[in-house]
């Protein structure tokens, strides 16, 4: 085999695409050519800087409303399985308490006066980078914390209320582990996992803000 | 077919939001790397997702529905350079580098800096493949049907696109 072929069988051979005869072949040529061993390292190192890149990043804000704004309206079916409905309920309902805690929170914030101190340092944002379930946990964790150490500085009604959504979402998120450790390649049981973590740390978010304005 | 699809495609929006965020990060994701550009990708990201809802209820679940959003992202992504031009897109890119993704759990930023930034530099046709085969894992088959592309296109793309990422990235 000359350095030719071997440049072209190159991607085959890292692709593990090659039968056995001509992966001999390639592989004696590599032992006695440093040219093509160091083709071979580069290719590697794209392949392998390739598969290190996060597959996901958050996008820098929440897209939904506009996106939300824009769907246009379909006409709702007559049924929907009532069972798989029912399973899915906890999620649905925190969805709807989470809006009404967004609006409790944007009343009162846009009650109160404007806030002439310094800017308080940031909390850990619902954003960018969480690779895994325990990603999402301690970053509500963090978020947690900072609310316990605020909580005071809240009106007991938005405590309850907050408290509330909390474990609702908790339980959505208990749920879908659940149903995930059942079913671990259900892409859309992930899906469903991951927006419950979203909506815990966006409701976090909006309350530790709410403690320290 | 799964409920939230279902309900989704039957035009339960909350059911959608829940599509929405277990996938945003994967299209954003892809969207940024094939524009360029952090603020397009949003758009691009918004017009995926609007795009989807009202094709969701042709949806027969004959691929993964990550996969069909994939495809339905690569052509919005096309559509949309296509009428714009790809050099303004590439400009921003590599004028803006705090615009890419920051390091995960294992940073090595550099090299990954690097990486990004020669996946940007790639022509289109081969960027596109390279972004489907080598980062996000699809097959040429796969790629095939998402891009409409032939196999043998994207076969080649793809060694065009890793011979120019060897050479950019050789010390």
């Amino acid at each position: 085999m000359t350095c030719a072929q071997l440049d072209q069988l190159l991607d085959d051979y890292l692709d593990d695409r090659l039968d056995a005869a001509v992966r001999g072949d390639l592989e004696s040529h590599l032992a006695g050519c440093g040219n093509c061993r160091a083709a071979e390292e580069r290719l590697r190192t794209v392949l392998e800087g390739a598969r290190r890149l996060p597959r996901s990043i958050d996008p820098p804000r929440n897209l939904w409303p506009e996106i939300a704004a824009r769907l246009p309206a379909r006409e709702a079916p007559a049924v929907a399985g009532r069972i798989t409905w029912r399973r899915w309920l906890p999620l649905a309902a925190a969805a709807v308490l989470l809006i009404a805690v967004t609006a409790v929170v944007t009343r009162q914030l846009s009650r109160r006066p404007p806030v002439i101190a310094a800017a308080p340092t940031p909390a850990p944002t619902a954003g960018a980078g969480f690779a895994s379930d325990r990603d999402y946990v301690l970053a509500a964790e963090d978020l947690e914390r900072v609310l316990r150490e605020g909580r005071d500085r809240l009106a007991p009604a938005t405590v309850e209320i907050i408290e509330r959504n909390l474990a609702l979402i908790d339980a959505a998120i208990a749920e879908a582990r659940e149903a995930l450790r059942a079913d671990p390649a259900n892409a859309d049981l992930r899906a469903l996992l991951w927006g419950a973590h979203r909506q815990k740390l966006d409701l976090l978010d909006r309350a530790t803000r709410l403690t320290r304005s | 077919m799964t409920d939230p699809i279902q309900r989704a495609r039957d035009g339960d929006p909350d059911a959608f939001r829940v599509l929405y965020e277990g996938h945003v990060g994967r299209i954003y994701a892809l969207c940024l790397r094939l524009s360029g550009d952090p603020a397009r990708a949003e758009e691009l990201v918004q017009d995926t997702f609007v795009r989807a809802w009202e094709k969701l209820p042709g949806f027969r679940g004959e691929s993964a529905f990550g996969t069909w959003l994939f495809r339905i992202a690569v052509n919005v992504v096309h559509a949309e350079g296509r009428s714009r031009g790809r050099r303004e897109a590439r400009v921003a890119l590599t004028a803006d580098t705090d615009a890419l993704p920051a390091p995960g759990r294992a940073p090595d930023p550099g090299t990954r800096l690097d990486m990004e930034q020669a996946i940007a530099g790639l022509p289109e046709g081969a960027r596109t493949v390279f972004l489907l085969y080598d980062v996000e894992g699809y097959q040429h088959a796969e790629i095939a049907r998402m891009t409409g592309i032939a196999e043998g296109t994207s076969k080649a793309q793809l060694f065009r696109a890793r011979r120019l990422l060897r050479e950019v990235l050789s010390p």
